[in-house]
């Protein structure tokens, strides 16, 4: 009977040792992400305690900041509902969205030896204040690309392709932060379209032609020789029984002729010729069918796993079950302004303590390289030529080059959505541009104004 | 191991109640300075009567030149006087009443190891307990009440008690009568009648889990069993057996229950629905990760969100106000009381002894397991106290029961005699 009671002992020791093991996991290695969990209701109580740290703009300008009045402390957004879905905002009603969210733990001063210092700051009844965020966006721009979307409903992604920061993150409607207790039967009434909804990185759409940015890629990817080739347009393509369109029958063409008229027919059966693998591979290399590491959350645009020569045919011209967010479409395009490299996106350039400390600072890195120098130039000079004499001659700008691709999603809703990606100057682009207009028809002319307007500002400073 | 008599073990004991008295003295000073008043109470009385009863048994364990174990009173004690600090910060009021428990606690501990010191005389009686305990469930399944889902109190006036405490006990009493009675039988593996009353043994657990939807209770009664069986046979297929007729009840239950259902589902992801069925977890668990290693400090805590935090939860306090520190060393009190048990059963020179030292060990070692790990989503939610520590009259005097009987078999086994 004693061997018994010592067996006994040892599995009572095992059972004692796994709790202790994962009481370690959950209190040291899973406490900090618990802490700041929106459920945890001593977040609203440090809220009140604590003055919530300031959110800058790239140049400086405030874009949130915590006014206190009559001991109560106030939120204010001075851009209003330019910056709404982007910034976000926090309320002990409506809770908290964006970055006041995402970025809770910063704002509030809460993350590793802070947290000990502002609590002891709280204990002696001193004020403690959170740390400041400034961001890679710009105000100027993000406001004139709310305006131009004002009244329509759409998304404005604009990024700097050589580092990944994000200058515009724009989405359509919108609403005001700083009242959102008057708006919020508004915001929340079906006809108004959803204004709290971040398009920009929470919207999936079809990408319409702008997907034949993907679908070139792998065509050049696996044969150069495409860009010599002729292909031929009747103006529909016969996919087992199955009838692809384009808008008029492009007769003879070369492949930049396919993507200055965006021809169907032509991306289709470079598609089909490529075949499903490997045009689900560079999808993925271009960040489909993957989840994204970003400030923000975001939904992630997706390739159908299984591609029969159908499925593969519409995919390939962003039709079908295929669906990408405007970042999405901003970072395939900024992959071939920066020669095949795509870096990571981000938002949040530095995080400065009260004192004026700078607590961390982004790095630019190199997110995937997707594909040959070689071939995205060519892709690239495929989309000067657009802008020159194709379908997105409304993107022009006087005196700088610009390459750009339209897309005209069908979709159930009504009129296609308007897309354009764009990059400029074409020879070294410092800016790349996503649009997408929802029912405005045709990219070329509802999405390259925007754009243009865009580029042209952001390039004139 | 000690083994030195009854006079160095009591004074290592006055050593060790150095702990708890400091435990209390630092609750006094919180009472004192977090202007958390009861009415009709001071806390300086507080203090003098929990000191003078701790120090009280301790004399009268000296006087009385008892040989029992000189760990577990201290470690009875810490685990008491931290419950009692928790429970002031978390509710004076029930406090106060748990100060009063503890005392009648006490006494049923010096009661035990005064009065029934040679244990071996009340395991003459198996059958008695057995007929107390199923009598005891009986009353409670007629006329017992239903506090968060388990029907397992008996009100009486404004008195709530839960039996199943002591059917717990009872259960270990009766089983070390008749394992030791019958374990020829049992290991040579013949006879079939000696199953029948191990079966009906089973049959309660499995009824406590039905018909009271104390799952708790059950899974502690069932290892309990289990363990006794093991330490009575050294076979484990018995075990194994068991385990699997409980499983198998269990799946069937499962099947048959949508509480249960619900009860695994929101153990399985609590995140799901964070503000219904999922709630009083999710808010533990960030109770616990707002903790973090070094805890917010006594009272900075914000754990009394969560539903039953003073009673099933209070291990949640302790770990976010104490730290990962704090509910470690909690657990590390238990599994030291544990070792001390398994001790108490090495050295007993009776298989009656072996068998009640080591099944009352599991049962109070097992409770605190599977309380802690429960609330910490390590298993599935099974609403009992955490012993010596929750606020529960019938837990913490049962509790003492337990400890007292511990030191009747460690001090027969150190051979001096009463």
């Amino acid at each position: 009977m004693k061997g018994e009671i010592r067996r006994l002992a040892m599995v009572t020791g095992a059972i004692f040792l796994a709790l202790v093991l994962y009481l370690t996991y959950i209190q040291a290695v899973a406490g900090e992400r618990l802490y700041l969990n929106p459920l945890n209701p001593r977040l609203a109580l440090v809220e009140q305690q604590t003055e919530r740290g300031t959110i800058y703009d790239r140049a400086g300008r405030v874009l949130a900041r915590t006014v206190a009045t009559g001991g109560q402390f106030q939120r204010e957004y001075p851009y209003g509902g330019a910056t709404a879905q982007v910034v976000g905002y926090v309320s002990g009603r409506f809770g908290s969205s964006g970055l006041e969210a995402s970025r809770d733990g910063e704002l509030l001063g809460l993350l590793g030896w802070q947290r000990f210092l502002n609590e002891g700051l709280r204990l002696a009844g001193r004020q403690a204040r959170g740390n400041d965020l400034t961001l890679t966006l710009d105000a100027d721009l993000q406001r004139r690309a709310t305006d131009l979307l004002a009244g329509r409903r759409g998304a404005v992604v604009a990024m700097d392709p050589r580092t990944g920061a994000i200058l515009v993150l724009a989405s359509s409607p919108t609403f005001d932060p700083n009242h959102l207790e008057e708006e919020w039967t508004r915001i929340n009434d079906p006809s108004s379209g959803s204004p709290l909804l971040n398009r920009a990185v929470q919207g999936l759409y079809p990408p319409g032609s702008v997907m034949k940015l993907v679908t070139a890629t792998a065509a050049l990817e696996t044969n150069p020789a495409v860009l010599q080739r002729q292909f031929y347009c009747p103006g529909y393509l016969e996919v087992r029984g199955w009838k692809l369109t384009c808008p008029r029958a492009h007769g003879h063409l070369d492949f930049q002729e396919a993507m200055m008229y965006s021809c169907n027919v032509t991306f289709a059966t470079l598609a089909l010729e490529t075949g499903a693998d490997k045009f689900k591979a560079t999808a993925s290399l271009y960040g489909f069918n993957k989840p994204l590491d970003f400030d923000l959350p975001v939904k992630e645009s997706r390739v159908p796993e299984h591609l029969n020569a159908n499925a593969l045919a519409e995919s390939s011209i962003g039709q079908g079950a295929v669906l990408a967010t405007p970042l999405q479409m901003a970072l395939v395009t900024a992959a071939v302004a920066n020669r095949g490299i795509m870096m990571q996106p981000y938002l949040v350039a530095r995080v400065t303590s009260p004192g004026g400390q700078t607590l961390w600072q982004a790095q630019p890195r190199a997110l995937q390289v997707v594909a040959g120098a070689g071939v995205v130039d060519a892709i690239k000079d495929a989309m000067v030529a657009t802008v020159k004499g194709g379908t997105a001659t409304a993107a022009a700008i006087p005196g700088i080059q610009v390459a750009a691709k339209t897309g005209s999603a069908q979709n159930p809703g009504g009129l296609a959505h308007a897309w354009l990606v764009a990059m400029a100057p074409a020879q070294d682009p410092a800016i790349v541009v996503a649009v997408v207009v929802e029912n405005a028809g045709a990219g070329g002319v509802a999405a390259a104004p925007i754009a243009r307007e865009i580029m042209a500002a952001a390039l004139r400073r | 191991m000690i083994n030195t008599g009854a006079g160095t073990g009591r004074r290592r004991e006055t050593a060790l109640l150095a702990w708890p008295s400091l435990i209390l003295i630092a609750g006094y000073g919180y009472m004192a300075s977090s202007g958390l008043h009861h009415p009709g109470w001071q806390p300086a009385y507080a203090l003098a009567l929990l000191l003078g009863g701790f120090w009280g048994v301790h004399l009268i364990l000296q006087v009385t030149r008892h040989g029992g174990d000189e760990f577990l009173l201290p470690l009875a004690a810490v685990l008491t006087t931290l419950g009692l600090t928790f429970l002031f910060r978390l509710d004076p009021g029930l406090a106060y009443r748990q100060i009063i428990w503890t005392i009648l606690g006490l006494l049923v501990l010096v009661v035990v190891t005064t009065g029934f010191r040679d244990y071996q005389r009340l395991e003459q009686y198996p059958y008695l307990f057995l007929s107390l305990g199923l009598f005891f469930l009986a009353f409670t399944v007629v006329a017992g009440t239903r506090i968060g889902g388990a029907k397992s109190w008996v009100t009486l006036g404004s008195f709530q008690m839960q039996p199943v405490e002591a059917v717990k006990v009872l259960m270990v009493m009766y089983l070390t009568g008749y394992l030791s009675d019958k374990r020829e039988l049992l290991v040579q593996g013949v006879g079939r009648p000696t199953w029948g009353p191990l079966l009906a043994a089973t049959a309660m657990a499995v009824l406590l889990l039905v018909i009271q939807r104390d799952l708790g209770s059950a899974l502690i009664l069932l290892a309990t069993f289990l363990a006794m069986l093991y330490l009575a046979t050294g076979k484990r297929r018995y075990v194994a057996a068991g385990g699997g007729l409980f499983t198998l009840g269990a799946v069937l239950a499962y099947r048959l229950f949508p509480y249960l259902r619900v009860r695994i589902a929101v153990w399985l992801n609590p995140w799901t629905d964070p503000a219904g069925a999922g709630y009083q977890i999710v808010q533990a668990l960030i109770a616990l990760g707002s903790g973090g290693v070094f805890g917010t400090g006594l009272g900075l805590g914000h754990s009394q969100v969560i539903p039953a935090v003073a009673t099933d939860f209070i291990f949640v306090t302790m770990g976010e106000e104490m730290g990962l520190f704090g509910s470690t060393g909690v657990a590390l009190l238990y599994l030291l009381f544990a070792l001390r048990g398994f001790r108490t059963a090495l050295d007993a020179r009776e298989e009656q002894g072996i068998l009640l030292a080591g099944g009352l060990t599991v049962l109070v070692t097992f409770q605190a397991f599977i309380i802690m790990a429960g609330v910490s989503k390590l298993l599935p939610l099974t609403g009992v106290t955490l012993p010596f520590v929750s606020y529960g009259g019938s837990s913490l005097v049962i509790s003492y029961l337990i400890l007292g009987l511990l030191l009747n078999v460690s001090a027969a086994g150190r051979g001096s005699k009463p």
